[in-house]
């Protein structure tokens, strides 16, 4: 029986990493940028949008100056993670808290299509203020993503 | 085996009894400014913060609805009126999207003033004729995922 709980925690495990690699965002952006599965309700001129779910890894508790994980990780967004993505171009649409999960904050952000979202993330990895900023504030956290596109019938696009 | 069948029952009784507890006892949590939240939920969130929802509908292929029904027919349904149903019923309105990742997935996001006004905003529409008529139109089986969410004290957008 242990050895099967075990076996699954593997297979559950292997799962999320070949999640975690698969990355590669897909096409994103205007409609004409997009396949003919996605495109057909999308603006001609969206933009590329992205959702990011980060949940704090809870054993960081108690880490720093922090009691609490997450507000370690609202920290390093307001003290300079936004404005490291503005600086190299990304627009940054809001920050929230998760009201039914305390440990997970959302937030989303905006490019003019894939190629600029590429350029922007590219830009801020090999940014040396990035690389302090994450050894200052070190919260493990893991991550949700959504690309979208708007939809024509969209407001913010 | 018979004792066997019996408890194997009384778990599973048990079980469904006690989701069905859960389900009834989780009144959603309190959503909007700072000052609504318990403790340290509102620690990094904004004291003038609207309460902001996502929404992700991804169409249940195998579900009965109206003929001919997909993706394309749900974007229809928002586009034609489910928005401005939820306009009319007091719900900011931010953006309707379509997932890259999955084609029958739309994602859309709403604000309103907090919980409360949530509730009074959802108890609107789905009381609305122009919905009931809306949804017989357009009948599209989804399942639905969804966040909600105050803005933080550094977000843009509150």
């Amino acid at each position: 029986m242990k050895t099967c709980v075990f076996a699954v925690m593997i297979g559950f495990s292997s799962c999320g990493i070949a999640h975690a690699q698969r990355t590669p965002p897909p096409p994103c952006g205007p409609a004409g940028q997009l396949s003919s599965d996605f495109s057909t309700n999308v603006a001609a001129d969206s933009r590329c949008f992205e959702i990011r779910m980060y949940t704090a890894d809870t054993d960081r508790n108690g880490g720093g100056d922090y009691d609490l994980a997450i507000d370690e990780l609202h920290q390093r967004f307001r003290e300079k993670e936004l404005a490291i993505f503005e600086k190299h171009g990304a627009e940054i649409i809001a920050v929230w808290q998760n009201v039914e999960d305390p440990n997970t904050l959302v937030w989303m952000l905006a490019y003019r299509d894939l190629a600029h979202r590429t350029e922007v993330w590219d830009a801020f990895r090999a940014d040396p203020e990035w690389t302090a900023l994450r050894q200052k504030y070190p919260v493990p956290v893991s991550a949700n993503i959504f690309y979208l596109s708007a939809t024509d019938y969209s407001a913010l696009k | 085996m018979p004792t066997t069948k019996t408890l194997v029952l009384t778990v599973a009784l048990g079980l469904c009894v006690t989701s069905l507890a859960h389900a009834q006892r989780r009144a959603p949590a309190p959503c909007g400014p700072k000052a609504d939240l318990a403790g340290e939920l509102g620690n990094n969130v904004a004291a003038d913060s609207r309460c902001f929802e996502i929404r992700m509908y991804t169409v249940n292929k195998d579900g009965e609805g109206t003929a001919g029904f997909d993706i394309d027919m749900l974007h229809q349904r928002f586009r034609e009126e489910e928005i401005a149903i939820f306009e009319k019923h007091g719900a900011e309105f931010m953006g309707a999207f379509q997932s890259l990742e999955n084609p029958d997935t739309l994602i859309w996001m709403l604000a309103y003033r907090d919980r409360a006004h949530r509730q009074e905003v959802w108890a609107g529409f789905l009381g609305d004729p122009a919905w009931t008529a809306l949804l017989e139109k357009y009948n599209v089986p989804i399942t639905i995922e969804a966040f909600t969410m105050s803005a933080t004290d550094y977000s843009a957008l509150k």
